[in-house]
């Protein structure tokens, strides 16, 4: 799935292993998602939203819709 | 097992992993001298031969444990993935060596190694699988 996350994380100048952290999952994790390879849990997906201040819809872009 | 991440929850895997790894060791070794020097028979000889399949299974609820503690997706999907191409692998393989042996007179591998294969498939293939996502 396609989604901003790499655009979101270096407008506050964060590294993956920062939002990572923030997030308590892995680097990987946070690669595997950026690149399309690997789409989140909905908890996740919130949790992502909370940090950014947005939207699930404004990171996440459903190709199928 | 730097690739499947260093949460707390791969450190205590790793930790019971190992544990059921050790008894496995030591639970063959000990029904594989047993079997040499006392030659037990009947239920005595069952009892014996079951000891070593209790860590195999140990090794189960261990991956278990991990799916149910691990919080990150994502290294969860990664287990996941790994433990059923291992096991897939691990089917075909002894499927092909069994159609091999009984046409093509293949040397007999004993079912006693079919465990110490699915751990070296899993060793294999959890680096495979995480290669996926780079």
């Amino acid at each position: 799935m396609k989604n901003r996350l790499r655009v979101l994380r270096a407008e506050r100048e964060w590294s993956q292993a920062d939002l990572a952290e923030r997030l308590e999952v892995s680097r990987q994790s946070v690669n595997a998602i950026e690149t399309g390879k690997y789409d989140p849990s909905l908890p996740l997906a919130f949790k992502l939203a909370r940090l950014f201040g947005t939207t699930i819809e404004a990171i996440f872009d459903d190709e199928n819709q | 097992m730097n690739c499947i991440g260093k949460s707390q929850a791969v450190r205590i895997f790793l930790y019971r992993f190992a544990a059921m790894l050790l008894a496995n060791v030591v639970f063959f070794t000990f029904t594989f001298i047993a079997f040499y020097r006392f030659q037990p028979k009947g239920m005595a000889a069952y009892l014996l031969a079951v000891l070593p399949a209790l860590p195999i299974v140990g090794v189960l609820g261990v991956f278990a444990l991990y799916l149910k503690e691990e919080q990150d997706d994502f290294q969860r999907s990664v287990m996941i993935q790994s433990i059923l191409w291992s096991t897939g692998l691990l089917l075909a393989a002894t499927n092909v060596w069994g159609f091999l042996e009984k046409f093509l007179h293949t040397p007999h591998i004993q079912m006693i190694f079919v465990f110490p294969l699915f751990c070296a498939f899993w060793a294999v293939v959890i680096p495979l699988v995480q290669r996926r996502y780079k």
